[in-house]
């Protein structure tokens, strides 16, 4: 058993990329549709944004240091961009009974102590973020409303600097929107940051 | 000319007291050194026979906290063989006093723990590993120019499994 769990590890270690980006999706793919719980109790689904130009998409939890590092961020750009047609709507895709933080009182609980400004949503049975092959919090997905069809363009994080926001010199999301709005395919649309693992029982 | 000489004493006595002084204060706690990536690559980009780990772990994320006494035995089991262990620690850098020392004192971690001071995570990533998606725990094992990356959580027992794997000739 302990040889067959090793060897698995093994052509973990090898398939793994693979394994993590057929299951989820690239630039330029047709975003999975989804309707989740609001914190509200209402349901949201992509389908409720086909006014908008797009939605800035954003796997992010209570727990997670980095989500919490980033959370002003994340009301900022709503603020900013939801006036200019792309709203920003969360989805906490951990699994509460993991981790207590990320359970649905306590996202209603957070939301309120920081004035969330968008829907955050629980992605309840983490049925969800496998779809997007979210692998960490926070996790952006830029997603643009094309004819009715939601397109990711951006995958990544918000901007290159977690720990301090006046050092970052790349704001990939607010960068991405602009070559959107200029008719252009964003020039970085794939970044790495650390992040805290999504939470999934073993 | 005496006077200035025996001044000239008092002060180096003076100075030599003061340096003790402050590399004593410097031992009473573990020290953390904080690198940069190019600080770590110098470090992965070793080739020899022995085996580099890098555990890039940090005192918030539970599954590296769970996983970090496995390290801690790998260490003692190997420690007459050519392994070194590193732990990498991506806690913030305002963290180090509130956090990370208390955290390598209340569990006697007597691995080098290194803080990783690069908040532009997109430059390095794919540097340690292009499998990396970026989630943590994550540990890369270095070997003779040979690098194997593992993006989990392991039991001690397939980490010992893994370690006297690469160590064969």
């Amino acid at each position: 058993m302990k040889t067959i769990r090793l060897a698995l590890l093994f052509a973990l270690t090898f398939f793994y990329s693979v394994a993590s980006y057929s299951q989820g999706v690239k630039p330029g793919d047709i975003a999975p549709s989804f309707a989740l719980k609001n914190i509200d109790g209402k349901i949201v689904s992509l389908g409720d944004y086909k006014n908008a130009k797009g939605v800035i998409l954003i796997f992010t939890c209570n727990h997670c240091p980095y989500s919490v590092a980033y959370e002003d961020r994340i009301i900022a750009l709503d603020k900013k961009y939801k006036p200019q047609g792309w709203p920003v709507v969360a989805i906490n895709p951990n699994d509460p009974t993991v981790q207590p933080m990320d359970s649905f009182e306590k996202m209603q609980e957070r939301a309120a102590e920081k004035g969330f400004t968008f829907p955050y949503l629980f992605d309840e049975g983490q049925k969800i973020f496998p779809h997007y092959g979210a692998s960490r919090t926070p996790h952006v997905f830029l997603l643009q409303n094309t004819d009715g069809k939601f397109i990711v363009r951006y995958i990544g994080a918000i901007d290159n600097n977690y720990e301090d926001e006046s050092r970052a010199d790349r704001r990939y999301v607010e960068e991405a929107i602009a070559a959107l709005e200029a008719g252009q395919i964003p020039a970085t649309s794939l970044t790495k940051a650390i992040g805290c693992s999504i939470k999934v029982k073993k | 000319m005496y006077c200035l000489t025996f001044m000239k004493m008092i002060l180096a006595t003076w100075v030599f007291l003061l340096l003790i002084k402050s590399l004593d204060a410097a031992d009473s706690r573990p020290p953390v050194p904080i690198i940069t990536f190019e600080n770590l690559q110098r470090e992965i980009d070793k080739v020899d026979d022995t085996l580099r780990i890098f555990n890039f772990w940090a005192t918030w994320c539970k599954p590296c906290v769970e996983e970090m006494p496995c390290f801690l035995e790998a260490g003692k089991t190997f420690e007459k063989q050519k392994v070194k262990l590193i732990l990498v620690s991506l806690d913030f850098r305002k963290h180090i006093e509130t956090r990370l020392l208390p955290f390598i004192e209340k569990n006697q971690i007597s691995l080098p723990v290194w803080l990783l001071d690069a908040p532009d995570a997109n430059a390095w990533i794919d540097r340690v590993s292009s499998q990396w998606s970026g989630s943590i725990p994550a540990t890369l094992f270095v070997r003779k120019g040979e690098r194997h990356f593992y993006e989990t959580q392991f039991d001690c027992n397939e980490l010992n499994e893994i370690i006297h794997q690469y160590l064969k000739p």
